[in-house]
């Protein structure tokens, strides 16, 4: 038995306890092997008895630093920079565009017809401030005007494009073409605007906390 | 005398031999008690030898694994091997946590490049509108050269088609124009192109000093690389 098998048949002795020295090495080999196990043991015996202090302090200590040093790094990695790309990818910008479309003309599409539920499907994408300004103003301004002059619009997003992403918040540039007609003018009038959506990430979806038009 | 002599000789003679005996005697005791301290002395080390087999627990009799053995080597060699284990267990996350890390960190850096290039585009994209929009009559010369610098392809030869008349209008005008951008936003980018959102509004001022209301456009810019340049090659107005 060489030297350099010695450490790896201590060790599978040495892990699988159970199964016995005896079956791992050759009765023929027992002096030679009886030797050198003999010396190792003495050295592992005088690590864990003889400076049970210091020495073991500082090898559990360092190699602990280093695995809470490299798991803060990653860990801190992970989430300030890993993590807020992975939510300002393109996937993220498309699926904030989208929202910002859908919300857009959801805001400013209602008619007499169907007022409390085109303004019940708006608020569906509102939040914050901009809801209880939309909630109020609709209210105030919008249900009164629609109901006595029936008018009827529907707003269309020509072209949206993200302006600035991050992982919880979005600005989105928007295009909207908006046709409306009224019992006075049955004609329809188109109204073009832009407006920059500010979005908010509720949960999983971008839901609009500012409309403001440019 | 003479009968004496051999007495004495006789006497020394059995004294010497006497003592002899004596010496002998002691002699003999002597070796007998070395022999027993060298029995004693191999017994003993016989005795430690023996005490020694019984306690290396290398001895034929350690290697039955029923033998309740009162040495602490199983134990120890465990723990020895579990603190081996968990060394290496521990040495191999830290690597691949720091593996990763660096991965993660080329990775921001490949996304961080990618956004200042974008925001590159967008910032080239508002310089060319801001140009095309901004006309004095007093430099309009300069003004449409700049525009022209800023601009490459389909626009920029349709642009210098059209700069002569344009230059001319102006001036007959004694109009100045100013032009600013109130939003741009990327919304695609292909392999050396790009299309930018812009919005733009523009404040014309007449010779008698009136000022109209600012005029508020809606572009989308079509951006094309040009010797590592952004450039405008396309002009929209949305309608």
């Amino acid at each position: 038995m060489s030297n350099s098998d010695q450490p790896d048949s201590s060790e599978e002795t040495g892990v699988s306890e159970e199964i016995g020295v005896s079956e791992e090495i050759g009765v023929s080999d027992v002096t030679a092997v009886s030797e050198e196990t003999g010396a190792s043991e003495e050295v592992g015996a005088e690590e864990t008895v003889a400076a049970p202090g210091r020495r073991l302090r500082w090898s559990v200590v360092v190699p602990v630093a280093l695995l809470v040093a490299s798991l803060v790094a990653f860990v801190s990695v992970y989430w300030f920079l890993f993590r807020s790309d992975q939510l300002t990818n393109a996937a993220a910008q498309q699926q904030a565009v989208a929202a910002a479309r859908e919300g857009t003309e959801a805001v400013l599409s209602y008619s007499s017809e169907n007022l409390d539920q085109s303004l019940a499907a708006a608020k569906s994408h509102l939040t914050g401030d901009f809801l209880d300004h939309y909630s109020k103003f609709t209210d105030d301004v919008v249900r009164p005007a629609v109901t006595e002059k029936g008018v009827k619009t529907e707003a269309n997003v020509a072209r949206a494009a993200v302006s600035q992403m991050e992982p919880d918040s979005a600005k989105v540039l928007v295009f909207v073409n908006q046709v409306t007609t009224s019992r006075d003018r049955p004609s329809p009038a188109l109204a073009t605007s832009t407006v920059m959506v500010t979005l908010a990430k509720k949960g999983d979806t971008w839901l609009i906390a500012e409309f403001k038009p440019i | 005398m003479a009968s004496e002599r051999p007495d004495v000789d006789t006497t020394a003679q059995i004294d010497s031999l006497i003592g002899q005996d004596r010496v002998a005697d002691v002699m003999a005791e002597l070796a007998e008690a070395e022999a027993a301290q060298a029995e004693a002395q191999a017994e003993a080390e016989l005795a430690k030898a023996r005490a020694a087999r019984l306690r290396s627990p290398e001895s034929a009799e350690t290697f039955d694994p029923d033998r309740p053995g009162p040495e602490p080597s199983p134990p120890a060699r465990g723990r020895s091997l579990r603190r081996f284990a968990a060394l290496a267990i521990g040495a191999l996350a830290v690597i691949g946590l720091l593996g990763l890390t660096a991965i993660m960190v080329v990775q921001h850096s490949k996304v961080a490049a990618q956004r200042a290039y974008d925001r590159g585009i967008v910032e080239a994209a508002s310089r060319g509108v801001t140009a095309l929009l901004s006309i004095d009559h007093g430099k309009a010369d300069a003004d449409v050269k700049r525009v022209l610098d800023l601009s490459v392809g389909a626009f920029r030869d349709d642009f210098a088609s059209r700069s002569e008349d344009f230059i001319k209008t102006a001036r007959e005008s004694k109009a100045v124009t100013v032009g600013s951008v109130t939003a741009a936003a990327l919304e695609a980018t292909y392999p050396g192109n790009a299309v930018v959102l812009v919005a733009a509004s523009s404040q014309v001022t007449n010779s008698n000093g009136a000022r109209n209301d600012p005029r508020p456009w809606r572009m989308s810019v079509t951006m094309s690389l040009d010797e590592n340049q952004w450039k405008m090659s396309n002009v929209e107005f949305v309608p």
